[in-house]
């Protein structure tokens, strides 16, 4: 509700002069010329103005000698007047409240030399309008991070300046929150969720026919049974990739810490570009297992820091080599997720270190260990780099085991063939083409007669990516975990109905369709009204008909024929 | 949502195979050379969809019979028959690359612990789970107790 209290109109436009220090006139003249150099003032005072909005008008003096100061008089407290440099100054404010504004009479400027000569504007009237504020609420917080089936409360205070009445409404994901208001404080539990769920709580305030949305950002975490296990990724069940973080060397009180740590990782796999298209399929799980101290023993199996897992350095002589409580690790994932594919454990120390095998351990500062690591136990990736030492292990392979290791040079035969777009000039040596897949001498330890498809890859070196052979492994075996449906119907591949009547079939890929697409046929032409649905529904005449769904990986990363990655259900359909 | 509806009148039969799939997960716990089934998980509605080419069944195939080092030949049998992968041998711990470039070492294999396997197959009612290590003429047979859960 807007309304004006008074109006009135003063001078638009002062100018005046002055000849003497101290005698300030104020009748407006003609600019000075410089044969008579009088002190001057001049100005073009705005007379009408609103609440919270910024008032400003210039103030140039001519003729001063020297410094001068600027003055104003009979203002209202918001309105200053200040210098901004030796001859001009600006006269500001904003009205902010109701008391600020008004009718403000006989409000005078000057300035006054070196020479104490004094000049000032004509005097003039400020009108300010007063505007109806929007009502003002205050949260005790402004975000909600909360576990399924955890209650809250966030106290609020609303003013309205006008003391207007005010009504509160909740919109946005007020029913995950199960939120409700009272009269000072908004209370909830949040829904037992199964997938990581974070939006807006929207509180709108409504006063004198006008709205005004205020905002809580809110997230929920799907929590287990047991309260223990917390998905902070994806989904706590159901479609997709199982990854169980656990921490070690994290007391109570630094449960925070072990949680970003382990998002931390989740953004390690995510920079990696090659796998970031398919990160959805990831549900990543994170377990309370706090320690009674941080850090890890300097020497596995001397028990000197009183872990959870009894994590330690120097496992089997090797300094960097960090083992664990196994029976324990896997024991504490299944527990909480049963469907668990993959384990990580972060250790709180400082120093360097880590283990592959079944499962990844890596000291917190090191998160690349673990993604590299995973390429060997969830994408069976093998080791592109050299290392003499060990070469001789080696000696257990054999051609075909490998997606990115050969023993060929021949870029027809190598593995990862259908990546070298041509075979007759492709790159062979290291810093030919970066990124470009072709046949690089050095890979599984040795540095010839080995074959690997990059210069570099993140099987050579911790801080490099996949590169294309290594992500098309990774997201096959994505697609080998999960299965690239979440859901198909009917269950059944024989299907028997009622002739024209509706007969629903439906699919729901693991992926969005930028990354998936869904095909339709019956009776084996291609449906091109249905692509990318989800459902069909077919209504026919009797007989029997052939319904075939496709879906086919769209993103460009898996070049090789994969049954994992693509999919295909038919059903024979008898309607009479 | 509007369902999209279509309407035929034509009437033609083929029906092709689908291989529904399901997984069991088995945990295992081993000291020397003794290994028992600890719990074994049915993931049933996450396998669903896969369907097992032609050429992986192949690639399958054409591992050797000699099981590789670092490597092991799972087998197991069910009431629906007798499947067998070569794998890494999940047991072995590695030092991963060392900040100066230094590989990962020797692999090492704790006396006892514990592993995690997971068989690939359609509703899997295991009777039977063997082990065959590298240089080895018998294979290990695994405990499966009866009740397990």
């Amino acid at each position: 509700m807007n309304f004006i209290r008074q109006a009135l109109l003063i001078l638009p436009f002062a100018f005046v002069s002055a000849c003497g220090g101290g005698g300030g006139n104020s009748s407006p003249t003609t600019p000075p010329v410089a044969s008579n150099p009088n002190l001057t003032i001049s100005a073009t005072p705005i007379l009408k103005s609103e609440e919270d909005a910024l008032y400003s008008f210039p103030v140039t003096v001519n003729n001063a000698s020297g410094i001068v100061q600027f003055e104003i008089e009979n203002a209202p407290a918001w309105l200053r007047v200040s210098g901004t440099d030796t001859r001009s100054a600006k006269v500001s404010g904003t009205p902010r409240t109701d008391s600020d504004t008004g009718i403000f009479s006989n409000i005078i400027v000057s300035a006054t030399d070196e020479k104490q000569r004094t000049i000032s504007l004509s005097p003039f009237t400020l009108e300010v309008t007063a505007v109806n504020d929007p009502p003002v609420i205050t949260f005790e917080k402004t975000s909600l991070v909360l576990d399924a089936r955890e209650r809250f409360r966030i106290n609020y205070n609303v003013t309205d300046e006008e003391g207007d009445a005010v009504e509160l409404r909740l919109g946005g994901i007020v029913n995950d929150l199960n939120a409700e208001v009272t009269d000072t404080a908004i209370t909830g539990v949040a829904r037992d969720v199964n997938v990581v769920r974070s939006g807006n709580l929207n509180v709108t305030l409504s006063s004198s026919g006008e709205t005004f949305d205020n905002r809580i950002d809110a997230k929920i975490f799907p929590v287990t049974e047991s309260g223990n296990g917390r998905t902070i990724f994806g989904r706590k069940s159901g479609a997709g990739v199982n990854l169980v973080v656990l921490g070690d060397g994290y007391t109570a009180q630094q449960s925070d810490l072990y949680r970003a740590d382990a998002e931390d990782f989740i953004t390690e796999m995510h920079l990696d570009q090659g796998i970031l298209s398919h990160m959805s399929a990831w549900n990543v799980h994170v377990v309370d297992t706090p320690s009674n101290q941080s850090g890890a023993d300097s020497d596995y199996g001397t028990d000197t820091v009183d872990t959870y897992f009894g994590s330690g350095y120097n496992c089997a002589n090797i300094q960097r080599l960090i083992c664990a409580n196994r029976s324990l690790v896997w024991s504490t994932a299944l527990t909480e997720y049963p469907e668990v594919d993959q384990v990580v454990l972060i250790v709180n120390d400082a120093r360097y270190g880590g283990s592959g095998g079944s499962f990844s351990i890596y000291a917190r500062s090191a998160p690349s260990i673990a993604l590299h690591e995973m390429g060997h136990s969830f994408a069976d990736l093998r080791d592109e780099y050299v290392d003499e030492a060990i070469a001789d292990r080696a000696n257990s392979f054999f051609e075909g085991r490998d997606s990115n290791v050969s023993k060929s040079t021949n870029p027809s035969v190598v593995p990862w063939s259908h990546w070298i777009e041509d075979k007759n000039n492709y790159p062979t040596r290291e810093g030919d083409a970066p990124g470009q897949v072709g046949v690089f001498e050095g890979a599984l330890y040795n540095a010839s007669g080995f074959y690997r498809p990059l210069g570099d890859s993140r099987m050579r070196s911790n801080d490099a990516f996949f590169g294309q052979v290594g992500t098309e492994e990774w997201i096959e075996h994505i697609y080998r975990a999960a299965g690239p449906v979440s859901d198909v119907m009917p269950a059944s591949s024989d299907v028997m109905a009622a002739a024209n009547e509706d007969v629903e079939f439906s699919i729901q890929p693991l992926f969005n369709l930028d990354i998936q697409k869904i095909t339709w046929s019956i009776n084996g032409v291609v449906q091109d009204g249905f692509s990318n649905k989800s459902e069909l529904v077919l209504n026919a005449s009797g007989g029997d008909y052939v319904v075939e769904v496709k879906v086919e990986d769209v993103t460009g990363k898996v070049r090789k024929p994969n049954a994992y990655a693509n999919y295909s259900r038919v059903w024979t359909v008898a309607l009479n | 949502m509007k369902k999209l509806v279509i309407s035929l009148s034509l009437a033609v039969a083929a029906a092709l195979p689908v291989t529904a799939q399901a997984d069991m997960k088995v945990l295992v716990e081993y000291e020397g050379e003794v290994h028992t089934v600890l719990k074994t998980f049915n993931i049933s509605a996450r396998g669903m969809s896969r369907q097992i080419t032609t050429d992986q069944i192949a690639a399958q195939k054409a591992s050797p019979d000699r099981v590789p080092e670092n490597h092991i030949r799972l087998s197991w049998a069910g009431v629906d028959g007798a499947s067998s992968i070569l794998m890494d041998d999940p047991r072995l711990v590695w030092a991963p690359m060392g900040e100066d470039g230094q590989g990962h070492g020797s692999a090492i294999i704790p006396d006892k612990g514990v592993y995690l396997l997971t068989l690939e197959g359609d509703d899997i009612q295991l009777e039977t789970l063997k082990i065959a290590f590298p240089g080895r003429q018998a294979a290990t047979k695994i405990n499966v107790p009866l009740d397990l859960d």
